[in-house]
């Protein structure tokens, strides 16, 4: 099992030039800091038609639409829209798990995370790229520009992939700022050190400015682990080594806990407006991306 | 400790296979997992520390080496050895004579006992101590030969079956003997009731360099038997009676009964009581009785002791149809006939017990024989040696006969009763009696005089080549009174039958004993059997036309012909006791060899509690 990925195996140029139609955009419609390609509900000076208003003295009175004051004699003012800038936070889990013993995970993780800032470079967007394992990372500055894909993804290419996931210390270091309000997208089998750890740290999440998506990347094996008799397993992340006795009664607890973790997962995301999405490492990345943009609310076309 | 069956022991190269498998086991298989979540709350006991791991796979190891040496071990069957010599070989003689069958208080016969401590002894025997089984009755027969085949030894004794016989165990002893010198050193081991065996019939001289065997006797006696049995049995046609018979029966307590018993005799004609007599017997006391008894010809006539607490059946009954009484028949030669004579053994004719075929010289040899003859005045140059017979007044010497006629004869006016117990005598009123002795007699040893007149001889009696002979030295017509006297015609009476006392036709009663080859029709033969307990009919092959008998009751062959088979024998009859002393000294007379401990069957326990000590340390937990 390698653990280098090349930059084609991330990089599908035919199926991000069909991105190109395609535009990240906000749930709901929030007033931002920067001006840029996000629509708001400010008006601006694009000139992109938006409403009329009456005209109220002070106002300037370039903005008079006299045609209209020629057929009803009354003062108006055209308003334009207003775009602004939306930034997109892409957090990529690289602990050991990603990578081992399923480098699949790592290879869906990074599709997905270059896609996604392909889609918030080509759309204008400020995109910026953080790595997460014991704590979080910002490997990028914001970048803007459909140029930077190049540096993207060079850039994850080469990550150092390791450490425990430490999901609660993550998740407490990232705290993207109210200026740079936008899509959050977490990438993660979100395996923390217990259980309940992953649903604690998705209360911690709730309290993000932004609207939050979290990507959960497994295994198959990982739902339905292929064991039987007697085995010693080696955690990848901490190194810990057991010895189970593993039978098909095993294989089905293991099963049912596996579901419940996910389910409980989801519950908690729902209960805090926060998108949670599972894509296993065997489904078609194309298909499984667009679903996520569909259903996670996020996807607008150009 | 040594092994019975030393050869199993190369099986313990079985225990390399474990080892093996422990050397060269297969290690748990190593997989990555991106986490141990999910798997740490599945089964906690596997979640063990290395060294407790190893630990228990060391302790499996151990476990299953000590089962494979315990299982080998099992069947290798350990003994503690219990000090003394091994033999080379053994002779087992197993006494099945009738004794055998006598049963305690749970109905266990001698012979289940004696089955019982064999196979316990022989349990213990070494595999490879060359074994042969002699068992006996009144012969012996060797149902196994020098073998190893402990098997087959087992199933020879189990079929080993009392029969209702005689015990002569000297013949035993000497086939045994033969057998134990062929494999020196040996010891005989001798299984029976019988305090003391017998010797062999004859000693021989032992080998040079070769160990005699060592006797050993397994005493099998009950403690304290209680036995009465019929140890005499007679019928006989009563004297001067049409269909009545006279039964001798003699009914013996054992020597070895504790007290004195009460015992009963039931006498049953066709299933029917007719006589019961009741007695009291003293511990080896016996009683004869003689029952008169009126029946008809073949007539099943039973016999039946009946005591409380009696341990032999097979003694108990005396069977036996009544006899068809055949007419004597006398043939009387004479050269000049007394009518005296004549005029007795008319007198017997008319009972129709007596048929007299008269003759003179010339009628001499006759075709038919008769069952007694009577010489008068003469006797056969060629003396018959295959018939009894009376000789009145004979003129010369012939065969047994010395005598010499004298020419005016002597009287005397009394005779002397030398023997007056003497059968022929018998209510003979000796003291009346005048004779005139016509004929000198020599007596020779064979003889003896029974009436003397003055120094000489008159009557005699006695037995020559196994025929009985009376001679009479006078004549009735040339004595004074004797002619008229009843003494002379009882005399003559008394002579015939005492002469023709072992003949067919007074003998009627001809019992065989069981074990006895006797001439049948060939084909099936019906029994009217006594079991000990009960009568049974039951059949028998008489292949080739010879039936050896097997049990006690009537053999009716089918051609009108029935036989009594009956076990008439006061040895039997005395069943022994064990002897106090041998009783209590028991385990130290026998055999210490043999006698260690077997742990095979402990071992085979163990084996099964460390299989269950490891299924339970190893696989409670497993799920197949």
């Amino acid at each position: 099992m390698t653990a280098s990925l090349t930059r084609e195996d991330l990089f599908d140029a035919h199926f991000l030039d069909r991105l190109r139609t395609l535009a990240l955009r906000l749930r709901k419609r929030r007033q931002l800091m920067r001006r840029g390609m996000q629509s708001s509900p400010a008006t601006g000076y694009t000139r992109e038609f938006k409403d009329y208003r009456h005209y109220t003295p002070k106002e300037d009175f370039r903005a008079i639409d006299w045609r209209l004051y020629a057929r009803l004699d009354k003062l108006f003012v055209r308003l334009y829209e207003e775009v602004q800038e939306l930034h997109i936070h892409i957090v990529v889990d690289t602990s050991a798990s990603m990578e081992k013993p399923f480098i699949e995970k790592r290879r869906q993780s990074l599709r997905f995370a270059v896609a996604l800032a392909y889609l918030g470079l080509s759309g204008q967007h400020r995109v910026s790229l953080y790595s997460m394992s014991d704590t979080t990372r910002q490997e990028l500055p914001p970048l803007r520009g459909q140029g930077n894909i190049e540096k993207i993804t060079t850039a994850v290419t080469k990550w150092a992939y390791g450490g425990v996931t430490d999901l609660e210390k993550c998740f407490t270091d990232f705290r993207p700022t109210r200026q740079r309000y936008g899509s959050i997208f977490v990438i993660s089998d979100f395996f923390g050190r217990e259980v309940g750890t992953a649903v604690e740290a998705v209360k911690r999440a709730a309290g993000w400015s932004g609207e939050t998506h979290f990507v959960q990347v497994i295994h198959p094996w990982e739902q339905r682990p292929e064991l039987d008799g007697e085995v010693e397993l080696a955690d990848v992340e901490t190194g810990e080594r057991r010895r189970f006795w593993i039978t098909k009664r095993e294989v089905k607890l293991y099963a049912e806990m596996f579901d419940a973790f996910a389910e409980n997962l989801s519950t908690a995301c729902a209960g805090r407006q926060i998108d949670f999405y599972t894509c296993r490492s065997d489904e078609p990345f194309e298909d499984r991306f667009l679903d996520l943009l569909m259903r996670g609310g996020s996807l607008a076309s150009a | 400790m040594k092994f019975l069956s030393p050869n199993f022991l190369h099986w313990l190269w079985l225990a390399l296979i474990p080892i093996a498998l422990w050397l060269f086991r297969r290690k748990a298989k190593r997989v990555q997992v991106s986490t141990l979540l999910f798997f740490r709350t599945l089964a906690k006991e596997h979640q063990e520390s290395a060294w407790l791991r190893r630990f228990k796979r060391i302790l499996s190891l151990l476990m299953t080496l000590l089962v494979v040496l315990l299982a080998v071990m099992a069947l290798a069957k350990p003994f503690r050895e219990g000090g003394g010599e091994t033999p080379k070989s053994l002779v087992i003689l197993l006494d099945r004579s009738a004794s055998m069958a006598a049963a305690d208080g749970n109905g266990r016969t001698r012979m289940e006992e004696a089955k019982s401590q064999l196979k316990d002894r022989l349990s213990a025997l070494p595999e490879n101590v060359v074994t042969s089984l002699v068992v006996y009755d009144a012969k012996a027969e060797v149902t196994q030969s020098r073998s190893t085949n402990r098997r087959e030894l087992l199933r020879m004794i189990q079929q080993a079956q009392p029969v209702p016989m005689e015990d002569r165990s000297d013949e035993a002893l000497l086939v045994a003997r033969r057998l134990a010198a062929l494999d020196a050193p040996s010891e005989i081991w001798q299984i029976t009731d019988e305090a003391a065996p017998q010797e062999p019939l004859t000693t021989e001289a032992p080998t040079e360099g070769v160990k005699p065997p060592k006797m050993r006797l397994l005493n099998v006696a009950l403690e304290s038997p209680v036995n009465c049995g019929i140890t005499g049995f007679q019928i006989r046609p009563a004297p001067l009676a049409r269909n009545r018979f006279e039964v001798f029966v003699e009914v013996t307590a054992g020597r070895a009964n504790a007290n004195p018993v009460e015992t009963t005799l039931e006498a049953r004609l066709d299933g029917r009581p007719v006589q019961l007599r009741q007695m009291t017997l003293k511990p080896g006391e016996s009683n004869r009785l003689i029952l008169p008894l009126e029946g008809g010809k073949g007539q099943r006539l039973e016999m039946e002791v009946r005591t409380p607490g009696d341990c032999l059946g097979w003694d108990n009954v005396a069977v036996s149809p009544l006899p068809e009484t055949k007419p004597l028949v006398v043939a009387w030669f004479s050269d000049a006939p007394d009518p005296f004579v004549e005029l007795a053994l008319t007198s017997m004719l008319a009972e129709d017990r007596i048929q007299v075929l008269k003759g003179g010289v010339k009628d001499w040899p006759m075709k038919e024989k008769a069952d007694v003859y009577v010489f008068e005045n003469w006797v056969p140059t060629d003396w018959p040696t295959d018939r009894p017979a009376l000789v009145l007044n004979p003129p010369n010497s012939s065969g047994p006969v010395h005598a010499k006629k004298l020419g005016s004869g002597v009287p005397y006016e009394a005779v002397r009763a030398v023997q007056p117990e003497h059968p022929v005598l018998y209510r003979v009123a000796s003291g009346r009696v005048a004779v005139t002795q016509t004929t000198v007699l020599n007596v020779s040893d064979t003889l003896e005089t029974l009436w003397m007149a003055g120094n000489e001889p008159v009557l005699a009696a006695g037995e020559s080549g196994g025929q009985r002979l009376v001679v009479v030295a006078f004549t009735p017509g040339r004595s004074e009174q004797l002619a008229l006297l009843s003494a002379f015609p009882l005399l003559v009476g008394n002579a015939i039958y005492w002469a023709a006392e072992n003949n067919d036709a007074l003998a009627s009663l001809k019992a065989v004993r069981p074990g006895d080859l006797v001439e049948m029709p060939a084909g099936l033969v019906k029994w009217h059997a006594w079991t000990g307990t009960r009568f049974e009919e039951t059949s028998q092959d008489a292949k080739g036309g010879w039936l050896e008998l097997s049990q006690v009751g009537l053999v009716d062959g089918g051609d009108g012909r029935t036989l009594a088979s009956l076990l008439i024998s006061s040895h039997e009859t005395d069943v022994p006791a064990q002897a106090k002393a041998m009783a209590a000294a028991g385990p130290e007379v026998s055999e210490r060899w043999a006698r260690g401990g077997n742990w095979s069957t402990s071992l085979l326990w163990l084996v099964l509690g460390v299989l269950l000590v490891e299924s339970w340390l190893f696989h409670r937990q497993a799920v197949y």
